[in-house]
């Protein structure tokens, strides 16, 4: 496991600003999976950003609430949701790639 | 002071000494080294030791010692639900973090509930009997005691 610093954030604010901040950063709640890719060195972040005791259970309702707002009815009780395109990989935060098309574009 | 980088299992064995907890796989997915955390369940190789400061962490021989052993200790040996004893620590502190949680009542269920703890030697049979004592014997003295 690679040396890294660990601050436990005090409120939702603070954690996401932490991690805004520094692109080798990363959020940690349980651990389970991330501790693990520590030790095989897949994730390296070089900051721990730790959210376990905070309050997300009311940040994640307004991200919900947030998302669901557009939903446009369909039939029944069924709603398309109409997600942004992922622009950062989950994992190590770096921007995704432009999905290339299937052909090879002539310019 | 702890580094950021040790695991709540590397602090109990190399620092603490208690080498009750054991490191079987250290990816998290054998069990030997769950323990309770707060009451709840915890493979202590995937938790950074700094993560749980200030929590009440229980191990194997926090649980109970000779003379004054756990029912879950008690009933393990009472089923023989082991063999080399290697996942035993892992097997005794998620069985009652498992029944901290209430959740299991039938032999599946508690298999279920039971599937992060591996035992290589294969006393899974004496294992979920065990448990099922200790769960009987709760569940009867819930009811006495409505």
């Amino acid at each position: 496991m690679k040396r890294f610093a660990y601050l436990r954030a005090s409120s939702v604010a603070e954690a996401a600003a932490a991690v805004a901040a520094d692109p080798r950063a990363a959020f940690v709640a349980g651990g389970a999976n991330l501790v693990d890719l520590m030790k095989y060195d897949v994730a390296r972040p070089t900051l721990l950003v730790d959210v376990a005791r905070l309050p997300l259970r009311e940040a994640f309702a307004r991200v919900a609430d947030a998302i669901l707002a557009p939903a446009r009815p369909l039939k029944g009780n069924a709603f398309k949701v109409e997600l942004p395109a992922a622009r950062f990989c989950a994992l190590c935060r770096r921007p995704r790639a432009a999905r290339r098309s299937g052909r090879a574009s002539k310019a | 002071m702890i580094a950021p980088d040790v695991t709540l299992l590397d602090l109990l064995r190399e620092r603490l000494g208690l080498t009750g907890t054991k490191k079987g796989c250290d990816h998290g997915q054998c069990g030997a080294c769950a323990v309770l955390v707060d009451g709840r369940r915890v493979n202590a190789c995937l938790t950074l030791a700094i993560m749980q400061e200030g929590a009440d962490v229980v191990t194997i021989e926090g649980l109970g010692a000779p003379g004054r052993l756990h029912p879950m200790q008690r009933a393990f040996i009472a089923r023989d639900a082991f063999q080399c004893g290697y996942c035993t620590p892992g097997q005794i502190c998620s069985a009652v973090g498992l029944l901290n949680e209430g959740r299991a009542h039938t032999d599946d269920e508690i298999r279920e509930a039971m599937s992060g703890n591996l035992c290589r030697c294969g006393a899974y049979p004496n294992i979920l009997a065990a448990i099922r004592d200790v769960l009987a014997e709760s569940e009867a003295a819930g009811e006495a005691a409505q």
